[in-house]
């Protein structure tokens, strides 16, 4: 029992000093910012940007939940429909706003 | 008087049992309910809670002390619907005049899925509706599975305005919808309403950390078992707690706690009286 409590604690620690590594930002081709309205916790950003890089020619995409925003890296020479994207914020269950730079 | 201690057991036994799976273990951290997980996004949730019930109305100096662990899977399987599936552990002190007891074991396995009928995203609120249907299969062990498959609906509502956040959720457990008018004795129906209220503070500069305390009331009204026709006596009432408590969160990791402070309770019969109730768990999204 002592043994489980103990791989328990560590998981969490794990767990916390996991979450604090910065995830690896794509800056390559261009990029943009969107607004998207939904967001309202530090957790919701993972499934936002693992539903937006499943898009072909996504190659990265970085959201923050208190500025409302998302940030989709596009590879050099792609062309990515906005419907596209509203799609995969749709499935996020949030929803995307206008350009923002 | 070894069989007279045998049919105390029993019947001490029954009425420990009889709500120990449903008011003294009502839930707790309602967050986000409302809401449905994005498309192919996981969630893993546990927690331990610990509730005594003490003050023998019998006069016999009866207590109990119970632990469940309860283990949550969620998985967004679409935009508008989550599978969820759950699993308790229990563990039980039982002391009683002429012996005391412990079990552990598993209680029924339940899956349940949620849609969502509503999801307003707007600058300043954020509003969701989602009800839910599952059901319970009589997988636990006899000490704390209900031995019936059990049927539960309800709706749970979300609402946020800036750091203010309110959830509610009502449901509803029908249980033994398999043996409606069968000999054996069919727990009773329960209702329970869950209000949650939170303010969110935000801790960092890049808004990885966030800290909510949060205040639940939660009302439970169990119907009395039935058994032959008749109603169990020892069994059944309503329930209202009040409970203070905090949430914590680093990015997709969530940290949550609370104490369950019983504010109104009218249980049937010799029933042990609703003690402090106490929970800590977590949540991690992936």
């Amino acid at each position: 029992m002592r043994r489980v409590m103990l791989g328990l604690v560590l998981w969490v620690v794990g767990m916390l000093a996991g979450c604090a590594t910065p995830q690896p930002k794509v800056q390559a081709g261009q990029a943009t910012t969107y607004e998207v309205l939904g967001m309202d916790c530090p957790g919701c950003h993972g499934g936002l940007e693992k539903n937006l890089t499943k898009i072909p020619g996504v190659v990265g995409a970085t959201a923050n939940w208190k500025q409302k925003t998302v940030t989709v890296h596009v590879m050099e020479g792609a062309t990515i429909e906005e419907a596209r994207l509203r799609k995969a914020v749709e499935d996020s269950n949030f929803t995307l706003g206008p350009v923002l730079k | 008087m070894r069989h007279f201690s045998r049919t105390v057991r029993i019947v001490l036994g029954m009425s420990f049992a009889i709500t120990a799976c449903t008011t003294a273990m009502g839930g707790g951290i309602t967050a986000d309910v409302g809401l449905t997980p994005p498309l192919d996004r996981w969630i893993f949730r546990t927690q331990v809670r610990y509730v005594e019930r003490d003050d023998d109305p019998t006069g016999m100096g009866r207590e109990m002390q119970m632990y469940a662990v309860p283990v949550v899977l969620a998985y967004g399987l679409r935009p508008n619907v989550t599978v969820i599936a759950r699993q308790i552990a229990f563990h039980r002190r039982m002391d009683m005049p002429l012996v005391d007891a412990e079990v552990t074991g598993l209680g029924d396995f339940m899956l349940m899925t949620k849609w969502r009928a509503l999801r307003v995203n707007r600058r300043d609120y954020i509003l969701g509706i989602a009800p839910v249907l599952g059901v319970e299969a009589p997988t636990g062990d006899d000490d704390f599975g209900s031995d019936t498959w059990d049927a539960l609906t309800g709706a749970f509502l979300t609402a946020r305005r800036g750091p203010l956040g309110a959830d509610l959720n009502v449901e509803y457990v029908l249980n033994a919808i398999d043996d409606r008018g069968g000999g054996a004795t069919r727990p009773g129906d329960a209702l329970t309403a869950n209000l949650a209220l939170s303010y969110q503070f935000t801790l960092d500069r890049d808004a990885t950390l966030s800290l909510w305390p949060v205040l639940e009331l939660t009302y439970t009204d169990v119907e009395s078992d039935r058994r032959n026709g008749g109603g169990v006596a020892d069994s059944g009432g309503h329930l209202l707690t009040a409970a203070p408590g905090v949430k914590f969160a680093r990015q997709s990791f969530m940290l949550e706690a609370l104490v369950q402070l019983p504010v109104s309770e009218d249980l049937n019969g010799n029933q042990l009286d609703r003690g402090i109730g106490m929970l800590a768990g977590l949540r991690y999204l992936f």
